[in-house]
């Protein structure tokens, strides 16, 4: 149970939530935004964190959409995991929702949440970084939209009191066969121990991984390595701890010899089985 | 023999509805508007000096009403050891151990108090692991050792940090090894983990005006509470009343005592008010016990027709911070330490070891899964180096009538057919078709198999009792002191007086609480010996029962007793059956027409005791602790990938001598739930630490037990020796299901990879590591 | 917009009966359930999203409760293990041994009873991944397997 108190307020509109984010925050009270609720209430139980109050972003209607409009696909920040998989417009990004958590847990876990949250696997963003994706905010300061790739960082580097109210695929990303691959410490339910997402797109492969280092990411560097003319797969792969963007993580799930040897193995595999694709 | 109706049936479980509907109320769903709740603030360090505490701001706090630290206590709880405040005082021994407990009006009010309460500490040098804690320099983590009251059977090591040493000395195993034409020698190893009940401990106190203790708890073993809090807290046993509902689980974790001793205080520190503390997942999995590591080293040796001839065993338990009941499972482990083989020269040494790791008590098992691993590995080493296939290594030295065991205690006539047991495995795992099968896809198909034996670890005066009374319809109360931990034990006692009295099982009424004010003794719900010790007073019970129903009735029938039988819900004349009443005007009492009434009402009186018990010799072992030994043999097939180490369990099979099945779809049920324990024990159950002792995976996220979906195909065949002493010649069968799988497992594991792999967990890195340390 | 502070009144239809009562905006659905209207079958088994005791459906989809802020509940439909009644999955358990202690078993009849209106014929790989958010520790789920087999001929 939680043992302190917050309020909880329920924003009809991204700028009344951001707008009133502001007020909270210059008040003192410590506001959050509130997506899915998983993390927030298991850290507040915890006591690791203590907000003064918490903003509903899930009522908001621009956040709830999955629609296509034109040549894109619009994914509200709200949409549940669940829903993510269970919808056949974008099957890549529904294969690696499946896999996080549990399926109740993802009946609650969201789009936005699984991005902004302050667990560092953020699995979802894997698929929508090849697809370079778009996202739309909405801050005390008005209204954006920037490239997911300009923006992420580690982490979503937003404004303090942005939202993340949606984001936009192109048509042609979401057809694109994709190559996953997930481990874990022991059965499917549980945190990466590595997840590899890799899309051909224009005869080049492009790639973004989740668990091998603290944060998740595509790098640029690494895929000019694996789209190298001129090396073997072997070679590819051998040289690719050293162009990592981070040291491999060391963690109670796995030490970093057997993270990076399951890297280096996967990695060889996902060469060989997107050859010619 | 009469065949029997009830006595191997599969009768429906007596609890389901309540439980299919979330109508059963276990302990934390009781509430009562006047309980004070608390909450426990426990160490962030695995060894430390508690050098000050300040509650002053935690008193100040709204809704509390009192704070206690281990200042406030004196003296030590334990079963066999008094070793553990029930607040830590001078220093914390382990990582998540209590060293402040809050009462307050609302379960939010003493959680929100638990973070003014500041604690200064100065740490200590931590004791990673048992070799670590039997080192020339280790910190002693128990200096008072020499002053702790124990029960004598325990030798405590002052000065050590050995809490007790079970020597078994049997034969010359020198002759042994001389004898041996193979013998290997080899350690294996495990850390601790954790039984992971669904339902977290739980216990209410409250102390009424005329002192009586009122304690409601999620224990298995009430009795034991009792007597414990009457020891340690200087209370009459007569003025103790514990109270048990059925629990969500035990596996051993709730028997002893848990935190039914800091109840009690903080409710005396409120002036007796009631008292309520529920347990947080991370609290079960922390500060309340999980179950023992092992460090162990055994030679073993054969002769040239594979006959074992000696056993050199050193089993060292990582008993955690507290000695609580591991003591007395480094002690029958090492009554049992050869497992069920029969070995003429045994010499062991069985310590149990204080580390700085969150302490252990009992689990499922008791010392004889964790021997299990460590003997059936040394046996399939000892098979590889000889030659010999490592299933008919097993049925040779089977242990059999005649044998010995390493208490040189004789198996008498109802020992298990340990040999039909493997044939068994072997048919359901198809071992003769091959046990290792590379596939084309690079992955390993691979078996392994496994013997495992356990009988209940007692004190040698364990005893339980039966008390029948009547209804006025002529049904059955069934009063025992049994708590129903999930295993079905009073639909089977049920089963049981049905047959004997010849009724049908929804005549009997069983009753879903245990208030030791009310209920007859009963040593504990553990070690799986109720259906045998409750089962033979249940069966004296009724004769008792039965034979004054018989007086009643010879009286009304004018007939002798004798000429009486009892049964269909009747008592009726054995030749003239039409002759007869029913039990509904007999039982309690019977009233002629003209207003005389006879005899009053029938209550049938049961107890049982363990028979011819001892203790064993303090040097050598010698003696007879084992009240009946429930032996088996298990196996599993596999899947394995040598690149990455994954794997997959396909099939868990398991064939053991009970005896006899008294309710075979619930015996099914306890050994498969036995088998998926043991796999995650075997697999990837383990505490993690960091290199200051404190646990990283300290809540179900990252404690990983077993989900739907991962469980093999399993597989159960019970064999039926029977257990003549047993009622209806059935033996315990509760915990064996676990007993083999670490064995079995690491057995196929290593068959699967060529190499043989020697500690658990069994993860995918671990077996990738073995891999690559053999230069694969 | 609406506001929660310190105790906020809410009203949820639960098991069809419509409820109104006082919370904090920091009660979780599960407490609230238990705490508030004695309705105890969802569990307290780990109040951290792990093992699934505590599922209830909101709006007729499977949530833990422990995860759920009360306030989400708000106008909303909650159905607990004590809202079925005398359903297939029940019967199935009962029949096939579906439990041993019963902790797990309202989290898990829940969340069948929700897979099986969503799939009443087994396909794909949906009964695992529905089923594998619940824990059980005593039945191995092999009864807890063929009880889901045997509500779907029933």
């Amino acid at each position: 149970m939680i043992p302190f108190n917050f309020d909880y307020y329920k924003p009809e509109s991204a700028e009344e939530a951001a707008d009133f984010y502001r007020q909270l925050a210059e008040a003192g009270k410590e506001p959050l935004y509130y997506g899915g609720g998983t993390e927030i209430v298991t850290f507040c139980r915890q006591q690791v964190i203590k907000p003064g109050a918490l903003i509903e972003l899930k009522e908001i209607p621009e956040t709830t959409i999955y629609e296509t409009d034109g040549d894109r696909l619009n994914l509200g920040s709200s949409v549940t995991l669940s829903a993510l998989s269970d919808r056949d417009e974008y099957p890549l990004l529904a294969r690696v929702a499946r896999r996080i958590a549990d399926r109740t847990v993802r009946n609650r876990l969201t789009l936005g949440g699984n991005i902004c949250g302050r667990l560092p696997y953020r699995e979802v963003i894997l698929p929508l970084l090849l697809a370079e994706a778009e996202v739309n905010l909405t801050g005390p300061d008005g209204s954006r939209s920037v490239s997911l790739a300009e923006l992420f960082d580690k982490r979503l580097r937003l404004k303090e009191g942005e939202i993340l109210v949606s984001l936009n695929v192109e048509q042609d990303a979401l057809k694109q066969e994709g190559w996953q691959k997930r481990r874990e410490y022991h059965g499917p339910v549980g945190y990466p121990l590595t997840h590899l997402v890799c899309v051909s797109k224009e005869e080049k492969l492009t790639l973004a991984v989740s668990g091998l280092c603290a944060f998740p990411f595509r790098s640029e560097k690494l895929e000019q390595l694996i789209n190298d003319k001129e090396l073997s797969p072997q070679e590819k792969v051998k040289q690719s701890p050293d162009i990592l963007p981070g040291p491999v993580r060391s963690d109670e799930m796995a030490s970093k010899e057997y993270r990076e040897a399951m890297w280096l193995k996967d990695l060889l595999q996902m060469l060989g089985e997107m050859e010619g694709r | 023999m009469a065949e029997l109706k009830h006595v191997g049936a599969s009768t429906p479980r007596k609890d389901g509805e309540d439980k299919v509907r979330g109508r059963l109320r276990y302990l934390a769903d009781k509430q009562s508007p006047d309980m004070l709740h608390a909450a426990l603030k426990t160490s962030p360090h695995a060894h430390a000096l508690i050098k000050s505490i300040n509650s002053d701001q935690a008193l100040q706090a709204p809704g509390v009403r009192a704070v206690l630290t281990g200042r406030d206590i004196p003296g030590n709880l334990g079963i066999y050891l008094g070793d553990k405040p029930p607040l830590a005082k001078k220093k914390v021994r382990h990582y998540g151990e209590p060293v402040a407990a809050v009462v307050a009006d609302t379960e939010a009010a003493a959680q929100a108090a638990l973070s003014l309460i500041e604690v200064d500490y100065e740490r200590l040098d931590v004791v990673h692991s048992p070799s670590e804690a039997l080192s020339k320099d280790a910190p002693i983590l128990h200096e008072d050792m020499a002053e702790y009251i124990h029960i004598p059977p325990i030798l405590p090591e002052p000065g050590s940090n050995i809490a007790n040493r079970t020597k078994i000395r049997k034969g010359s195993v020198e002759e042994g090894f001389k004898a041996s034409e193979t013998v290997i020698e080899e350690s294996f190893s495990f850390p601790p983990g954790d039984h992971v009940a669904m339902e977290p401990r739980a216990s209410t106190a409250e102390i009424l005006e005329d002192g009586q203790v009122v304690i409601h708890s999620t224990t298995q073993a009430p009795f034991v509470v009792r007597s414990l809090l009457s020891a340690s807290f200087n209370l009459p046993t007569g003025k103790i009343t514990v109270i048990t509902g059925p629990l969500g689980g035990g596996f051993g974790g709730k028997a002893g005592i848990q935190l039914e001793g800091l109840a009690y205080l903080l409710s005396k520190a409120v002036g007796g008010r009631p008292v309520k503390l529920v347990n947080s997942r991370e609290n079960d999995l922390v500060s309340s016990p999980g179950r023992t590591g092992l460090e162990a080293k055994i030679k073993l040796g054969c002769s040239g027709d594979g006959k074992l001839q000696a056993a050199e065993i050193l089993f060292c338990f990582d008993s955690g911070a507290y000695a609580d009941y591991a003591v007395n499972i480094s002690r029958a482990a090492a009554i049992a330490c050869t497992g069920p083989y029969a070995v003429p020269n045994v010499w062991c040494d069985s310590l149990c070891v204080y580390t700085n790791h969150p302490f252990a008590t009992a689990y499922r098992g008791f010392g004889h899964i964790e021997l299990a691993f460590a003997v059936e590995r040394a046996v399939d080493l000892l098979a590889e180096k000889g030659g010999f296939d490592p299933l008919e290594l097993r049925k040779i030295n089977a242990i059999q009538k005649g044998d010995t065991t390493p208490t040189q205690s004789p198996m008498d006539a109802n020992t298990g057919d340990l040999r039909q047991c493997l044939d068994n495995i072997a048919e359901m795992l198809d071992w003769n078709e091959g046990a290792r099968q590379e596939q084309s896809d690079g992955k390993v198909r691979t078996k392994g198999v496994s013997c495992f034996w356990k009988a209940p670890a007692m004190p040698t005066n364990a005893d339980g009792g039966a008390i029948l009374t009547f209804n006025e319809d002529g049904t059955v109360n069934l009063h025992c002191g049994v708590i129903e931990i999930g295993q079905g034990i009073k639909t089977a006692l049920a089963q049981v007086l049905a047959e004997k009295m010849g009724l049908e099982p929804d005549q009997v009424h069983i009753i879903n609480e245990v208030n030791t004010r009310a209920a007859p003794h009963d040593w504990a719900t553990a070690a799986s010996r109720s259906l045998f010790m409750i089962g033979r007073a249940l069966l004296e019970a009724a004769d008792d029962a039965m034979r004054q129903l018989k007086r009643t009735a010879s009286i009304v029938l004018r007939c002798p007793p004798e000429d009486l039988e009892v049964s269909g819900g009747r008592v009726f004349l054995a030749d003239e059956p039409e002759i007869g009443l029913p039990l509904a005007e007999v039982a309690l009492g019977y009233m002629f027409p003209d207003g005389n009434a006879v005899q009053g009402q029938v209550i049938g009186v049961g107890r049982y005791i363990s028979r011819r018990l001892t203790e064993i010799d303090p040097e050598s072992g010698k003696g007879r602790p084992a009240l009946e030994w429930t032996m088996g043999a298990q196996g599993v097939e596999v899947e394995l990938d040598p690149a990455d180490g994954t794997y997959q369990v396909l099939k868990a099979a398991c064939s053991m001598d009970v005896g006899k099945v008294i309710n075979p779809f619930l015996a099914r049920g306890q050994v498969v739930g036995g088998m998926s324990m043991g796999l995650g024990f075997a697999g990837w159950e383990a505490f993690t630490f960091n290199k200051q002792g404190k646990m990283v995976n300290d809540s179900l996220r990252n404690y990983k037990i077993m989900r739907y979906g991962e469980e093999p195909q399993y597989m159960v065949k019970f064999v039926e020796t029977p257990q003549r002493d047993g009622p209806y010649g059935a033996r315990g069968l509760g915990e064996q299901g676990v007993l083999g799988m670490p064995g079995a497992l690491a057995g196929a594991l290593s068959r699967g990879l060529g190499i043989q792999l020697t500690n658990l967990p069994l993860t995918p890195q671990k077996i990738w590591e073995a891999g690559k340390e053999a230069g694969q | 917009m609406k506001s929660y502070s310190d105790v906020a009144k809410v009203t949820i239809d639960v098991n069809g009966e419509e409820r109104s009562l006082h919370v904090r905006p920091a009660d979780t659905l599960l407490r609230v359930l238990r705490e508030k209207m004695g309705l105890t079958g969802a569990k307290p088994g780990c109040e951290n999203g792990d093992c699934g005791a505590c599922t209830v459906l909101l709006e007729g989809v499977p949530v833990k409760s422990c995860l759920v802020l009360a306030v989400e509940a708000d106008g909303r439909a909650v159905t607990t293990v004590e809202g079925l009644k005398d359903t297939a999955i029940q019967q199935a358990f009962m029949e096939e041994g579906g439990f041993q202690c019963g902790y797990c078993t309202s989290g898990f009849l829940v969340n069948a009873y929700a897979l099986l209106e969503k799939h009443p014929a087994p396909e794909g790989d949906h009964d695992r991944e529905w089923l594998e958010s619940n824990l059980c520790r005593c039945t191995g789920y092999e009864g807890i397997s063929r009880s889901i087999a045997r509500a779907r001929e029933l």
